[in-house]
């Protein structure tokens, strides 16, 4: 049952991260925006555009986080920073990730 | 008596060809005359009601009513010669009720009461009015005359107050000679608060004369300035003409000390020569001047005037004293740092017409920047033309050009469009100002364009406002507009705003007067939106108050602000709903509530601020956390940067749930947002309670943590599956100690507070144990059923989670004839990952990690 759950859970995290990945993936190419440890998407080049992309999926992201993190008795931020390690570790060579002392690199 | 019959007839004929007219003679101890009047021509200088004539010797005449009416004789008054002496007449007594006198040069006379006699060639004669009464006496036998009067000015001069007074004697046998002296005593228009009190003392003798005039005090001209005569201005003439003036005046005032004196040459006034000297803090200078020919000459000076304003001319200046005429005037006027050349400067005038002509060149700094403007040109009474007018304004950071030409304004209706461009306090600025003269006033269009340099892209300033001057005020038209567009800050986008006039903004002296409306897109940045922010202000005078509507959020501002002197002060309120949206940049989700707020704030070199905020029946989720029914009263401070809130009453909630229910939360706090205080702590926890007196966060030391008849049966029910089943309850102390990101038990004691009971059921896990071993199978034999009268443990827990407890468990198996056990165990137990194991029920950390690693 607690592998289910957690299946359902991973694949629930991945579905809301997939669902931009069109324009997502355009704009880490671009090196516009990149993964970060809080689980959020964040700003490397600010153009209005590349703002309102990622407030766009941070939304998403968040409200996906929140049904998580009541579903399997967590805190919104553990699963965002499990989420966030994750998508760091998926993020692809080149793309822009941050350092948890607040630094973009490129992985 | 035929004789004098003959003779009156002949007297009355002779008055009839002069013009005299009667009506209804009769005689009552005397002839009397209800109506008369001398009447020349068309026009009738004298009139008169109930005049009766007594006696012939001497004569004596009365007369109720004389009325002097003002006509134009057309006689030519040059022709008047002084008479040697009253003229000799019969002895005469003349008495008029009322003798009205008229208008003469603004000046209306009040009724007056009018005695005159001649008796043995003594004249005299006295008027009275209600507050003024005048005597004259003359004896024509020696010539002697005297006069003496005294009344208030406002029955003669309306608009005048105080009072005055003269007197005078003298001889009139030939050549009339004597002396007048006359005061003026708290005289000044009534309108104005200025009062003086003159003096003036004459000597004549035929047409010479000569007088002399002071101010015996100081006249206050306004609250700071005095005028003074040190010495008597003195004059000289003969007849109306002034043959010679002298003089010296004195202002005196909180800038210094100006004095003048002048002095025309002996024998005429045509000529002659004075000085005007400045002293005191912000007065200095001396000029000296002269005139001749009816042309003033003004000698080379420098003054200091006050406000920091200096005058200079190198060459002296010639000044026809003409009604028409021109003089070259190279001027330079000084400001402060400022320095306003004109030269060439030439100045022509013709009646009321005037023109300058020449150059002006500005140089010199103001208000931190460095000016350099120029002008070329004629100005006129009645408008300017020329080059257009440059100033150019520089400082370390900003440069403005301004520029006004002068197309439009050499002739009504004036109009034009001055430019500004540069960059001021960092802003970019492209502007103009256009203007013209219309029938309803001055009027045009003031247009910026600039951006905001913060902005990292867009940002766009664009101000359009028509306006127009109307009672000294100017006029905002409605749709005036400052509009700002969509940029970039950092990582937040800032969507357009605009303040639109709704209707006519008046600006003035007194404050702007209008109504605006603002609409602000919001903002965005990458975890957080601020949504649509729509709303009006009202501008009464120097007062606005605004109400702005967050639509998405259901949340309404009013703000107040007002001019308290100098310092912008006002209060706002803030109503809104708590909805998951807001809590789009935190970790936590609002899910209900109410807040309020009310405060103040004013501006005195920094923001200061105050208010309460209440919340009401609130619900907040950190994820599974959850708090449910959270109501409180926090008051705030805001100043030099720093915020400090504190709780008004308990701050509660009903439920505060973190995988154990916590119910009945109360507790007080402070915090200056990096220390935070709670004290009177309370809670329901697993049918017990914590109580805690003060929490501090971070704390330096533990504090301690009361809590009592926590139930076991509660604290087993948390196993899932259950693997021991317990009954009875415990409390104790804990001293806490809550780090910034970790939290220390140091010292904490539990007990039982009744007998407790154990029971561990069959399990496989248990049974396989028990296999293992026979020791083992004995214990577990003897613990599985226990009642314990005696319970203690003591824990301790260091920052990186690790718990060790030492219990001693003393009872006794009632399954085995009441076997006495005493059990003490010790167990190390890291209880962050006991809890995060406890809580996260299918152990998706660990999977997100072993998934993270493949």
């Amino acid at each position: 049952m607690k592998i289910v759950k957690t299946m359902i859970a991973t694949l629930t995290l991945l579905m809301s991260m997939a669902a931009f990945a069109l324009d997502l993936d355009a704009a880490k190419s671009q090196g516009m925006v990149g993964e970060q440890p809080d689980g959020y998407l964040g700003v490397v080049k600010a153009t209005p555009a590349a703002v309102e992309l990622v407030a766009d999926i941070n939304e998403k992201r968040r409200a996906a986080y929140e049904r998580i993190a009541k579903e399997n008795g967590i805190t919104l931020d553990q699963v965002a920073r499990l989420a966030g390690q994750k998508a760091i570790d998926k993020t692809d060579a080149g793309d822009y990730v941050r350092t948890p002392d607040g630094q973009w690199v490129t992985k | 008596m035929l004789l004098v019959l003959i003779l009156v007839l002949v007297a009355a004929g002779w008055l009839y060809s002069q013009g005299l007219r009667v009506g209804k003679p009769s005689w009552d101890n005397g002839l009397s005359l209800a109506h008369w009047r001398w009447q020349p021509d068309d026009c009738a200088p004298l009139a008169g009601d109930d005049l009766v004539l007594r006696d012939l010797f001497p004569l004596t005449v009365h007369s109720h009513t004389v009325t002097v009416a003002a006509c134009d004789s057309g006689s030519d008054d040059d022709g008047f010669v002084m008479p040697e002496s009253l003229p000799w007449t019969p002895p005469f007594a003349l008495s008029i009720d009322t003798l009205q006198l008229p208008e003469l040069g603004g000046v209306v006379p009040p009724p007056l009461q009018v005695k005159a006699r001649q008796q043995q060639q003594r004249w005299s004669l006295q008027v009275e009015s209600p507050q003024s009464d005048l005597k004259a006496e003359y004896a024509r036998d020696d010539g002697h005359w005297s006069l003496h009067g005294k009344g208030a000015l406002n029955e003669w001069l309306t608009d005048w107050q105080g009072r005055w007074q003269f007197e005078g004697e003298g001889v009139w046998q030939g050549q009339p000679a004597g002396s007048l002296s006359a005061t003026l005593q708290d005289v000044g228009l009534q309108s104005q608060p200025q009062k003086a009190e003159l003096a003036m003392k004459a000597r004549f003798t035929g047409a010479q004369w000569q007088a002399e005039m002071s101010l015996t005090e100081p006249l206050e001209l306004n609250g700071q300035w005095q005028l003074a005569i040190p010495a008597p201005l003195s004059l000289q003439g003969q007849g109306i003409a002034l043959s010679q003036a002298r003089g010296q005046l004195q202002l005196l005032g909180p800038p210094g000390q100006v004095h003048v004196s002048a002095s025309s040459d002996d024998g005429t006034i045509e000529q002659g020569a004075g000085r005007v000297t400045l002293t005191g803090p912000e007065l200095d200078g001396q000029l000296d001047f002269q005139w001749q020919d009816r042309r003033l000459t003004l000698s080379p000076a420098t003054l200091a005037l006050p406000e920091q304003l200096s005058a200079q001319w190198k060459e002296p200046l010639q000044v026809p004293m003409a009604l028409d005429g021109a003089t070259d005037l190279p001027l330079l006027v000084g400001y402060e740092d400022l320095r306003l050349e004109a030269s060439p400067s030439r100045l022509q005038w013709q009646g009321k017409h005037w023109q300058w002509q020449g150059a002006l060149a500005l140089q010199g700094r103001w208000q931190g920047f460095r000016l350099d403007g120029h002008w070329q040109g004629q100005a006129a009474s009645d408008g300017l033309q020329g080059k257009p007018i440059t100033l150019n304004a520089r400082n370390d950071d900003d440069r403005l050009a301004f520029r006004l030409p002068l197309e439009s304004l050499h002739r009504a209706p004036y109009g034009g469009k001055a430019t500004v461009k540069g960059q001021y306090a960092g802003y970019p600025l492209d502007g103009s100002v256009s203007f013209r003269q219309a029938d309803l006033g001055w009027q045009g269009t003031l247009s910026a364009t600039s951006s905001i340099p913060g902005y990292d892209r867009g940002g766009d300033v664009s101000l359009q406002v028509p306006w127009h001057l109307k009672d000294s005020a100017v006029v905002l038209a409605d749709g005036s507009r400052l509009s700002v567009s969509e940029g970039l800050v950092e990582q937040v986008l800032l969507r357009p705003l605009t303040v639109t006039a709704r209707g006519p903004v008046t600006v003035s002296s007194a404050g702007a007067h209008g109504q605006v409306q603002l609409r602000g897109g919001g903002l965005l940045a990458a975890r957080w939106r601020l949504p649509v922010v729509a709303g009006s202000a009202r501008l009464v005078g120097k007062k606005a108050t605004a109400r702005l509507t967050i639509a998405d959020w259901q949340s309404e501002l009013t703000a107040e602000a007002s001019l308290a002197g100098e310092i912008p002060r006002g209060s706002f309120q803030i109503d809104s709903r708590l909805i998951p949206a807001m809590g789009q940049g935190l970790d936590m989700t609002p899910q209900k509530g109410t807040l309020t707020g009310r405060g103040s704030w004013q501006w005195r070199d920094t923001l200061s601020a105050q208010g309460t905020i209440r919340l009401l029946d609130t619900a907040v989720d950190w994820g599974s956390v959850t708090a449910r029914g959270i109501q409180g009263t926090l008051e705030g401070h805001y100043r030099y940067g720093a915020v400090s809130l504190k709780s008004a009453g308990p701050v509660t909630a009903n439920t505060l749930d973190i995988g154990t229910p916590i119910t009945g939360l109360s507790l007080q706090m402070e915090s200056d947002l990096s220390q935070w205080q709670f004290t009177d702590i309370s809670a329901d926890l697993l049918g017990g309670s914590l109580r805690a007196p003060a929490l501090d966060w971070p704390s330096p030391r533990p504090q301690p943590v009361v809590i009592t008849r926590i139930d076991l049966e509660q604290v087993a029910a948390l196993q899932n599956p259950p693997a021991v089943f317990l009954d009875g309850r415990v409390g104790g102390y804990v001293p806490l100690q809550l780090g910034t990101d970790f939290m220390v038990v140091e010292g904490a004691r539990l007990a039982n507070e009744e007998t407790l009971s154990l029971r561990i059921p069959p399990s496989s896990s248990v049974q396989s144990m028990a296999s293992a071993n026979q020791a083992v199978k004995l214990a577990l034999e003897s613990l599985s059923v226990l009642t314990i009268p005696d319970f203690q443990a003591r824990m301790n827990m260091d920052r990186e989670g690790w718990l060790e407890a030492a219990v001693t468990i003393k009872g006794v198996n009632p399954q085995r004839n009441n076997l006495p056990v005493v059990f003490n165990y010790t167990h190390r137990e890291n209880m962050l990952v006991l809890m995060r194991s406890l809580r996260i029920g299918d152990d998706i950390t660990e999977k997100l990690r072993t998934e993270r690693t493949q």
